[in-house]
């Protein structure tokens, strides 16, 4: 019974903590990366280097005052954020790294099945606000994300058409001799442009335009909801980089070394999220309608093609996975 | 007792306690201009929830025809590991032939013009 | 009236010199056709490096198929040892239960037939820890 209980109760909960932990930090990181490509500091004062300033933001999120509007649909409008940050945390459930929380076979399917289930709690926190900014954020951001989960799901195609399975492990093995990336760098490409959207980062924040939609969806949350969503957007961006990583420049399985494979896809997240910044830093916010333009016509057209001359390759040339 | 059926309560619940902290933890003093829909300035009456856009009905409609050609070509991998591998791919290239037919379509017939 | 010509600032004769407003881009590094030969000579690497290597998970997994199949009367046996085993403790421990019931015959059938009946996992792993029903039951399954 104790050993159950280590494995179902303090195995989970000190995943949440970390995952929890590691988008407090990358949200510091993001201040601190920010500010030094603006020629400036980001916050140092609260520790050194400014180390527990994210401790002292989250303190602050949650001792300040929740607004519940007088309009808003009471349950939905404290649902959404709650069911936000659970699927957020639901997902890191079978990646692999390399040792999943649970060792899943279809743990793909998995992973689009619950990122998709996250576009309900955007519609619905948008719905319940019951206000014009919010609801007119929240349609923007259910359009933007539905509409490149379109082209994730056809470039996930792709490479488990080269590796055989939806198993998240069998990335590893299929990607020892080559990284995907060096295969197909046009769809990794888009793929990652596709994640940048999906998290709805810059320079695709089309949902929190703060000129003419002030904050999106979430603008009639403050305090402890807000943080929700703001832990939930984090902990899915650290996701999506920990995927990339994962499906185009998978690691070996190093059976006698797994805390050094944990260190290195760690580090490939970690890059990958730091280029995320970056390129927030450096990108100014598309137009809607170019936004919509690059995935219906660009991003879907080119997979869909991708799609027919892979499958096309591999049949001709003999080059299909095994079966796993 | 398996890892998902005891992991997804348990990250529910986390989130709810969190919830639940944000509301119990700090001192609620409202009033009817707080809790008043966020406006800039103007009138806050009119309903919220009127709004309608036919494009994003669109978008949707879109997404659920592509969404569903995805569903439809996930289980390629095990229909590569039939005997004949050209059947699955001649199946798959009449589904996504359609598709961009239908994608062509709606190109041409201007559902996918934002700006106009 | 000369001294109190004043002395104004014009342009030299012949005016200024043209701005020199033009980004003077210098024609560096590969021109385009080149760097997309790159790009498609390294998609054309990869695809060949992927599918030797596909080929090669192909005999992997051959060769795990024929030495599972080259074990098979191995593992058949064990298992039919070990399900006798535990089929002879558990008509044992129901001899000892039973011992005061008249006309109790010990391993009786239930089934009118003569052939063999594979017991019920539940049954046969009755007198053992549930550990090793659950494993017998889920233990070969990927998935949680």
């Amino acid at each position: 019974m104790s050993h159950q209980i280590l494995l179902y109760i303090i195995n989970p909960l000190l995943m949440a903590v970390f995952v929890l932990l590691a988008v407090a930090l990358l949200t510091l990181i993001e201040r601190k990366v920010l500010g030094y490509m603006q020629l400036r500091k980001g916050p140092n004062i609260v520790g050194p280097y400014g180390l527990v300033q994210p401790i002292a933001d989250g303190v602050k999120l949650f001792l300040k005052e929740p607004v519940w509007p007088s309009t808003s649909s009471p349950l939905l409008f404290l649902a959404m954020p709650t069911i936000a940050l659970a699927l957020a945390l639901i997902l890191w459930v079978p990646m692999p790294m390399p040792s999943p929380l649970a060792n899943l076979n279809l743990g793909l399917l998995f992973i689009l099945a619950f990122s998709s289930l996250a576009v309900y709690s955007i519609l619905g926190s948008g719905w319940a606000s019951n206000s014009k900014y919010a609801l007119i954020g929240a349609l923007r951001a259910v359009a933007q994300t539905i509409s490149y989960e379109v082209s994730l799901g056809l470039i996930l195609l792709n490479t488990i058409l080269f590796t055989g399975g939806f198993t998240l492990q069998v990335f590893s093995t299929a990607q020892e001799n080559t990284w995907l990336v060096f295969t197909m760098w046009p769809l990794a490409t888009m793929w990652y442009v596709s994640t940048l959207a999906e998290t709805n980062r810059a320079p695709f924040d089309l949902t929190e335009g703060e000129s003419e939609l002030v904050s999106g969806f979430n603008i009639e949350y403050s305090g402890g909801p807000f943080a929700l969503f703001f832990l939930a957007e984090y902990a899915n961006i650290i996701l999506m980089n920990m995927l990339s990583a994962i499906l185009f420049m998978s690691t070996n399985l190093l059976y006698n070394n797994l805390n050094n494979e944990t260190m290195v896809i760690m580090i490939k997240t970690t890059l990958l999220s730091m280029v995320f910044l970056w390129v927030r830093t450096s990108y100014p916010r598309f137009r809607y309608d170019q936004l919509m333009h690059l995935v219906w016509k660009n991003i879907l057209p080119i997979t869909m093609a991708f799609l027919m001359w892979h499958q096309a390759i591999l049949v001709s040339f003999a080059g299909l996975p095994p079966q796993i | 007792m398996n890892m998902i059926s005891t992991t997804l309560p348990m990250f529910l619940m986390i989130s709810t306690i969190l919830a639940i902290l944000a509301f119990w933890l700090p001192s609620l003093n409202s009033n009817y201009d707080k809790l008043s829909p966020y406006e800039c300035g103007f009138d806050p009456l009119g309903s919220a929830r009127l709004p309608f856009s036919m494009r994003f009905f669109l978008i949707a409609i879109l997404f659920i025809l592509f969404d569903l050609e995805i569903a439809l070509l996930l289980p390629l991998p095990w229909g590569n590991q039939l005997p004949d591998p050209l059947t699955s791919f001649s199946w798959m290239s009449a589904v996504l032939t359609l598709l961009t037919l239908g994608l062509i379509y709606e190109w041409t017939q201007g559902g996918l013009e934002w700006a106009e | 009236m000369s001294g109190s010509k004043v002395k104004q600032d014009m342009p030299p004769t012949g005016g200024y010199a043209p701005f020199d407003y033009k980004r003077n881009l210098p024609k560096r590094g590969l021109s385009g056709y080149s760097m997309f030969g790159i790009g498609i000579g390294v998609m054309l690497v990869g695809y060949w490096r992927m599918f030797n290597w596909n080929r090669e998970r192909r005999r992997f997994e051959m060769e795990e198929l024929e030495t599972r199949i080259a074990l098979m009367p191995l593992m058949q046996a064990e298992l039919d040892r070990s399900t006798l085993r535990m089929l002879r403790e558990n008509l044992e421990e129901e001899a000892i239960l039973m011992k005061d019931v008249p006309d109790w015959k010990v391993g009786e059938s239930v089934f009118h037939t003569d052939r063999w009946v594979t017991p019920l996992t539940e049954e046969l792993f009755n007198l053992r820890p549930r550990e090793e029903l659950l494993h017998q039951k889920y233990g070969f399954a990927w998935y949680v």
